[in-house]
């Protein structure tokens, strides 16, 4: 399969326009789910496996919850839910976006090239948040 | 107890069923049907205006920019020396799925981008690889999951009329 750069988002020559379409598709059909429905109050959703095997909360838990209030415009309440979710989703977007105009338009956006310490950085964030939120000391 | 019935759940399901599979339907077809003709190997897109240029052409016609060609490293293309780290892919592995497969994933993603600053460009590679590896995985797992709990959560709902 083709190498598509997140980075760099250099042109392939296969036309990838209909997946972009399909995964656009299946993301806005995600979102309206999310929206009309609360992770918290609706059986839809499955709980996560990590809460249910330990009771303890993983890095991700809270983030269906979070993207509900996201999308209601509650950004506080979202960031109370996950926070890491929060702060990474700028970058998450900003990489989805440069995709999308690299296989549908094919024009390049800015490339993020994260040094690699600060991956290193991120990596230790989240563990210390998987740690943390799972102790008294968690502020939420 | 949840206050979702059975109509919410089939509605939910038909809403996400039908159109994935128009859509991979439709893929599947058009895949084919071009690995056949081989038709997407006919032009190339230019890097720098977004133009399509004929397979042939070693320069843009519009813009006169030189044309980067994708080189086929036997399974993939890989472009220009650059190496993707897939941290994007790996941080949606690691909240959505909610499996640690996400971290591994991570990891690399960091190596690739150390050995890149390295000038370890075959390391870069490798890393970037199991990067993808990791990703796969991960996202292999949560959909297992998801599927598994679906299959059980609609046989309780076919059994009980409510779940």
């Amino acid at each position: 399969m083709d190498e598509i750069c997140f980075e760099s988002g250099l042109s392939v020559m296969r036309d990838q326009r209909l997946e972009t379409l399909a995964l656009v598709v299946m993301g806005m059909a995600a979102m309206c789910i999310l929206y009309i429905f609360n992770p918290s109050t609706s059986v839809l959703y499955m709980p996560c496996p990590f809460h249910e095997l330990t009771g303890l909360e993983c890095p991700g838990c809270g983030s269906l919850r979070a993207i509900h209030h996201l999308l209601h415009g509650h950004v506080a309440t979202a960031f109370v839910l996950n926070p890491l979710m929060i702060l990474v989703s700028p970058f998450l977007g900003y990489s989805f976006l440069s995709y999308l105009l690299v296989t549908s338009r094919r024009r390049l956006l800015p490339p993020i090239f994260v040094p690699a310490i600060g991956i290193w950085i991120f990596l230790g964030v989240v563990l210390l948040f998987w740690v943390i939120r799972n102790t008294p000391a968690y502020p939420f | 107890m949840f206050g979702v019935g059975l109509p919410e759940l089939i509605i939910i399901l038909i809403i996400l069923a039908i159109p994935a599979a128009i859509i991979i339907g439709i893929i599947l077809i058009v895949r084919l049907s071009a690995d056949k003709s081989g038709k997407d190997l006919r032009h190339v897109f230019c890097t720098t205006c977004g133009t399509k240029n004929s397979g042939s052409a070693s320069h843009c016609f519009r813009c006169g920019n030189i044309l980067l060609r994708p080189q086929h490293n036997g399974k993939g293309i890989s472009v220009g020396g650059v190496v993707p780290n897939y941290l994007a892919q790996a941080i949606l592995a690691t909240v959505f799925c909610c499996v640690p497969f996400g971290i591994p994933a991570i990891v690399f993603a960091a190596q690739v981008n150390s050995k890149l600053e390295g000038g370890d460009y075959a390391g870069a590679v490798e890393a970037s690889k199991r990067a993808k590896l990791w990703c796969w995985i991960s996202f292999g797992v949560g959909l297992g999951i998801v599927v598994v709990y679906l299959v059980f959560g609609l046989i309780g709902v076919l059994m009980e009329g409510r779940y």
